[in-house]
């Protein structure tokens, strides 16, 4: 006993070493496996409020760029003209006009952080559970898909980026061709486009066809915009190679919309009910 | 360690962060450019430190820097793993060498026992810290060029800082 105790007390700086390194390495593989993370509690919406701070003045910036954008909408609003009218629903809503939202609740939020540079991409917005966000939920801005809820605290929530290396956000096919799902995957550089894999080479696929979210998911609606074929090649393996420039800008969005599928519940507890698999 | 010089660490430590977190991650340079400033702050710890201290020291920092820039333990993990790794290059703290007892601070960067500490401890953090973020090894060779390009940054990013705001406060 006595030698335990005077090895442990001579090695006591490198058992405190690995302690300290275990309990991070604790909190980096729970990040890792999105089932729950650490850090946005109460002491993380310290950083939450000071992105949020921080927002607030940049946005004040920018407020140049978003009246001209009105200013364009009002003047085709007043004038009437049907192809300013158009190109408006066009460039922002639509999608949305078209998405069948029965069973969805929409919540608008504003993204207060962004990260776009690293292999895991987050986000963070100025929602929480107290305006119904819960984890799970589907992330879009006005363009397209950004990402999924993965934790929430009272008064903000944290996503993860369409921009992840890790592990796919949403199920996605393309919508000219019927019922054909595939997987998105980011390889970590370009935060413009990502690669749709699991298409088939026999599948009429063709360059400018929209990728969109497949419904599949009780996270998003389906049609919403992933992205536009970009590139299509045909390799020796049985699928297609394919490009797709992602619709939203994830590093410029700001508003963004959460989609909250009413029967959430439901499908969730028969999902997750062990007896009733096989 | 004197109160003063802690209170002067927890402000540097404090500043670093704000750096960190409102200038080089918000800028957002390149995928292969993500420079980590906070590994400053276990490296120019004065020399006289004791080791759980320092471990402790490193730990809570990390802990901070990982509330604010939602990186989920990875800056705690190499902070700590840095605040270890130096000892190898320092003398202990219970047989501090009178050539040694000084703060390893940049100011001494030029002497070459000083660039090897810094530089190499540095990529440590670094490639360290991108394994961690990776978490798989097809991507090796990405990880090592963003941890020696970013590595590069930031000691020019802490030469820039320390010329500002350190030069005569440490």
């Amino acid at each position: 006993m006595r030698r335990i105790l005077a090895f442990l007390i001579a090695k006591r700086n490198l058992l405190l070493f690995i302690f300290l390194e275990l309990i991070a390495l604790g909190s980096i593989f729970r990040f890792h496996r999105y089932q729950r993370s650490l850090y946005l509690n109460n002491a993380n919406a310290m950083g939450a409020s000071l992105n949020a701070t921080q927002t607030k003045w940049t946005n004040y910036f920018n407020l140049e760029e978003l009246n001209t954008k009105l200013h364009k909408q009002n003047q085709g609003l007043l004038a009437g003209k049907q192809d300013t009218l158009d190109e408006i629903i066009t460039d922002s809503f639509g999608w949305f006009a078209k998405l069948n939202l029965h069973n969805f609740e929409v919540i608008d939020a504003e993204i207060i952080f962004n990260s776009t540079n690293r292999p895991v991409n987050t986000f963070v917005i100025n929602k929480g559970s107290r305006d119904g966000i819960e984890k799970g939920l589907g992330v879009s801005s006005t363009q397209g898909i950004i990402g999924k809820i993965i934790e929430v605290n009272q008064n903000y929530a944290l996503g993860l980026s369409i921009l992840n290396v890790k592990s796919p956000v949403v199920m996605p096919k393309i919508s000219e061709l019927t019922n054909k799902s595939g997987s998105i995957e980011w390889d970590g550089l370009n935060p413009k486009k990502v690669r749709l894999k699991g298409i088939h080479k026999f599948e009429n696929v063709e360059k400018g066809n929209h990728v969109v979210s497949s419904g599949y998911s009780i996270n998003f609606p389906e049609n919403i915009p992933v992205g536009i074929i970009s590139k299509l090649n045909k390799t020796n393996e049985s699928f297609f190679q394919i490009e797709v420039d992602l619709a939203a800008n994830l590093a410029q969005d700001k508003f963004v919309y959460v989609f909250k599928n009413r029967n959430r519940k439901q499908i969730d507890s028969l999902i997750s009910n062990p007896q009733i698999m096989p | 360690m004197k109160t003063s010089e802690i209170v002067k660490y927890i402000l540097l430590a404090l500043g670093l962060c704000l750096i960190q977190f409102i200038v080089l991650d918000k800028l957002q340079l390149s995928t292969y450019l993500q420079p980590q400033i906070l590994v400053l702050i276990p490296l120019i710890l004065p020399i006289q430190t004791r080791r759980p201290s320092l471990f402790l020291i490193a730990f809570a920092i990390g802990m901070i820097a990982d509330f604010f820039l939602n990186t989920f333990g990875l800056n705690t993990f190499c902070m700590v793993l840095v605040a270890y790794l130096r000892s190898f290059w320092l003398p202990k703290e219970d047989n501090p060498r009178p050539e040694f007892n000084v703060v390893p601070s940049l100011q001494i960067v030029l002497n070459p026992k000083w660039i090897s500490y810094i530089l190499i401890l540095s990529a440590i953090y670094h490639f360290s810290y991108f394994i961690l973020e990776y978490m798989a090894i097809k991507y090796f060779f990405r990880i090592l060029l963003t941890a020696l390009l970013s590595t590069a940054l930031s000691i020019f990013v802490q030469w820039i800082i320390y010329q500002l705001f350190l030069k005569n406060r440490i």
